[in-house]
C-alpha cells in the first residue's frame, strides 16, 4: 500500500513538473507584458513588481498593431471559409464515390502538403509580383488556402468515412438529389468534425509566419510578422513584444482548447482516431 | 454504397482541385524552370539559361552542404527528444485513476497552439546570457552560464529545445491515444508472468505502438526538417552560419540576396531530399512490420 502511495506522489510530482515547464514561458511573457521597462532585465524576474498596462496601451493605441490583428482575423476567416467550402465538397465526393483513380487523387492532395513553404515561396513571390499582389490580403489568403486545403480534405474525408452511408442511401431512394443529400443529410452528421477542422485551419492560418514575412509589408501584414519589429537596433522592447504576443495568442489558445478532443486526430491529418 | 453520378463527383471536387492545380502545378513548373536559369529578381531581364549549372554549384557550395546537414541534424534530434519525452508524458497522462488528470491533459495541449514565432521570441528572452531565466537556474545550481544564442555549438541546440517544448505534446497525445487503444490482455498476462517495466515496454508495448510511432515520426520529421519560424527569431542562422538550416539558407539566397534561380535550385534539392527520406522511411517501416 505504501509503495502504491509513493508511486502516486511521484506521478503527481512529474505531472506538476510538466505543467510548470509548459506554463512557465506563458506566465513569464504575461508578467513581462505588465512590468515597467526598468524591470525587464531583473535577475531573478521581479514577479511582484508593480503592474503597469502601458505596454498594452502602447501596442493597442499608439501603434498600428490593431490593424495587423484585424488583418490576421480577415485572412484567417476568409481562408477558413474558402478551404472549408472547397475541401468539404471534395472530401464528401471522394468519400462517397467509387472511382478507380480515387487513391491517386487522395495521394495527389497529400503530396501538395509535403513541400516546405520556403520552396514554393520562390515562384509564388514572382507570381505575386506579376499579379501585383505583394502586400495584399487576397494574396495571403490564396497562399494560406493552398497551404491548408489538403489538410481539410484529408480530415473531412475521414469524418465522412466515419458516418454510415445507409441514411444517405435511404434519402436518395426517397428522391432527394445528390446536393440535397450532401447539405441536408451528410453535413449535419459531421457537424463536430466540420467545426474541429474549420477551427484547426483557422488556427494554422492565424499562426502562419513565413508567407506573411515575405509577402507583406504593411497593408496586409498579420500579427506574427509584426512581432520581430520589437527587436530594435539597440534595444529590445520586451514589454511591447510580449503584450502584442499575448494579444495574438489568445484567440488560437481559446479556439484550440474548445476543440481539444480533436487535436490528436487533426494534427495527424486523421491517421489516428 | 451511395451512388454519386459522375457529373456530381467531378463538379464537387472541381473547386478544390482547380485551386490545388493552379497553386501547385504552375509553381512547381516555375520553380523547376527557375532552377535552370540564372535569374536575379533585381535584374529579371539579365537572366540566362544555364542547365544544371546551379545544381552543381549548390553541391560545391560548402554553405549549402552545411545547411543540409544542419537541417537533418535539427530534425533528427528534435524528433528523437520529442518521441522519448512524449512517451514518458503519455504514460503519466494515462493514469486516469488519479484526480485532476483532466487539467494535466488540457495543459499539455497548450504549446501546440501558440504561434511558433512567439515561442521563439519568449525562448530568446529566456536564453539571454545576462538576464535569461535559464542561465539564472544554471548559475544557481553552480554551473557555468552558457551563451546559448551566441555560441556556435549551442545556438542550434537551443532552437531544437524550443522546438521540443512546442511539439513534445504532439507526440504525447498521439502516443496516449495509441496506449489507450491498446488491448489489455497482453499487458495483464505480462504482469502475471512477472515481466519487468523495460521488458513490457520493449516486447509488448513497442510492437503494438509501432504504427502510431511511425506516423508521429514521419509527420514530425517533415515539420522539423522545414522549421523556419523559431530559428528565424532565435538565431536567424547565426552566429555566423552555425545554425543555418536549409530553410534559412534558401530564404537568404532567394529573398535577401534575390538569387531567385539559385534559391529555386536549392529548393528543388530540398524537395528531393524530403521525398527520398519519406519514401525510404515508409518502405522501411513496411518491411519491419
Amino acid at each position: 500500500m505504501a509503495g502504491k502511495r509513493l508511486e502516486r506522489y511521484l506521478v503527481y510530482l512529474a505531472l506538476v513538473l510538466m505543467a510548470v515547464v509548459v506554463l512557465f514561458p506563458l506566465a513569464l511573457m504575461f508578467r513581462i507584458s505588465l512590468i515597467e521597462p526598468k524591470h525587464f532585465f531583473d535577475v531573478p524576474v521581479s514577479w511582484f513588481a508593480p503592474v503597469t498596462v502601458d505596454h498594452y496601451r502602447h501596442v493597442l493605441i499608439d501603434s498600428p498593431f490593431p490593424k495587423y490583428l484585424a488583418n490576421s482575423l480577415i485572412v484567417s476567416l476568409a481562408t477558413t471559409a474558402i478551404v472549408m467550402f472547397a475541401g468539404t465538397l471534395a472530401a464528401f465526393a471522394l468519400a462517397r464515390h467509387r472511382a478507380k483513380n480515387k487513391d491517386g487523387l487522395l495521394f495527389f492532395v497529400l503530396s501538395t502538403r509535403m513541400g516546405p513553404p520556403v520552396v514554393f515561396a520562390v515562384p509564388m513571390y514572382v507570381m505575386m509580383i506579376n499579379m501585383n499582389m505583394i502586400d495584399s490580403r487576397l494574396g495571403l489568403i490564396l497562399l494560406n488556402t493552398f497551404a491548408n486545403l489538403a489538410f481539410a480534405i484529408w480530415l473531412m474525408y475521414g469524418f465522412f468515412k466515419d458516418t454510415p452511408p445507409e441514411v444517405e442511401e435511404a434519402a436518395m431512394l426517397d428522391g432527394l438529389g445528390e446536393f440535397g443529400v450532401f447539405t441536408r443529410i451528410s453535413l449535419p452528421m459531421v457537424t463536430s468534425g466540420l467545426v474541429a477542422t474549420a477551427t484547426l485551419v483557422f488556427i494554422m492560418t492565424w499562426n502562419e509566419f513565413f508567407y506573411a514575412l515575405i509577402m507583406t509589408r504593411d497593408v496586409a501584414k498579420t500579427f506574427p510578422a509584426q512581432v520581430p519589429s520589437f527587436f530594435g537596433a539597440f534595444a529590445v522592447d520586451w514589454g511591447g513584444m510580449f503584450a502584442a504576443s499575448w494579444l495574438g495568442i489568445l484567440i488560437p489558445l481559446i479556439f484550440g482548447m474548445a476543440v481539444r478532443k480533436y487535436l490528436a486526430r487533426g494534427l495527424t491529418m486523421g491517421f489516428t482516431q | 454504397m451511395v451512388r454519386l453520378s459522375r457529373t456530381f463527383f467531378y463538379s464537387a471536387i472541381a473547386p478544390a482541385f482547380l485551386i490545388l492545380l493552379a497553386l501547385v502545378i504552375y509553381p512547381t513548373y516555375k520553380v523547376l524552370t527557375y532552377s535552370l536559369m540564372e535569374y536575379k529578381l533585381t535584374k529579371p531581364n539579365a537572366s540566362s539559361f544555364v542547365w544544371f549549372h546551379q545544381y552543381a554549384e549548390a553541391f560545391a557550395d560548402e554553405r549549402f552542404r552545411w545547411a543540409l546537414g544542419r537541417s537533418l541534424y535539427f530534425a533528427l534530434l528534435s524528433v528523437l527528444l520529442t518521441l522519448v519525452i512524449g512517451y514518458a508524458i503519455a504514460e503519466l497522462l494515462r493514469r486516469d485513476d488519479l484526480k485532476g488528470m483532466c487539467f494535466f491533459r488540457s495543459v499539455i495541449l497548450v504549446p501546440m497552439l501558440i504561434t511558433p514565432l512567439v515561442v521563439g521570441a519568449v525562448f530568446r528572452y529566456m536564453y539571454d546570457y545576462d538576464y535569461g531565466v535559464v542561465n539564472d537556474i544554471i548559475r544557481r545550481i553552480g554551473l557555468q552560464k552558457i551563451p546559448f544564442l551566441g555560441d556556435p555549438f549551442w545556438a542550434l541546440h537551443a532552437a531544437v529545445l524550443a522546438d521540443v517544448w512546442q511539439w513534445t505534446p504532439f507526440a504525447a497525445i498521439v502516443l496516449l491515444a495509441g496506449l489507450e487503444a491498446m488491448p489489455r490482455e497482453p499487458l495483464e498476462a505480462a504482469a502475471l508472468d512477472g515481466a519487468g517495466f523495460w521488458q513490457t515496454l520493449w516486447s509488448i508495448k513497442m510492437p503494438l505502438l509501432r504504427p502510431v510511432i511511425g506516423v508521429t515520426v514521419l509527420l514530425r520529421f517533415m515539420d522539423a526538417f522545414r522549421e523556419f519560424d523559431k530559428l528565424y527569431i532565435l538565431t536567424a542562422g547565426g552566429p555566423g552560419t552555425s545554425s543555418e538550416t536549409l530553410s534559412i539558407y534558401v530564404w537568404r539566397q532567394a529573398f535577401q540576396y534575390f538569387n531567385t534561380g539559385y534559391g529555386a535550385a536549392m529548393g528543388v534539392v530540398m524537395l528531393f531530399v524530403i521525398n527520398i527520406l519519406s519514401t525510404f522511411y515508409v518502405k522501411l517501416s513496411k518491411t519491419l512490420q
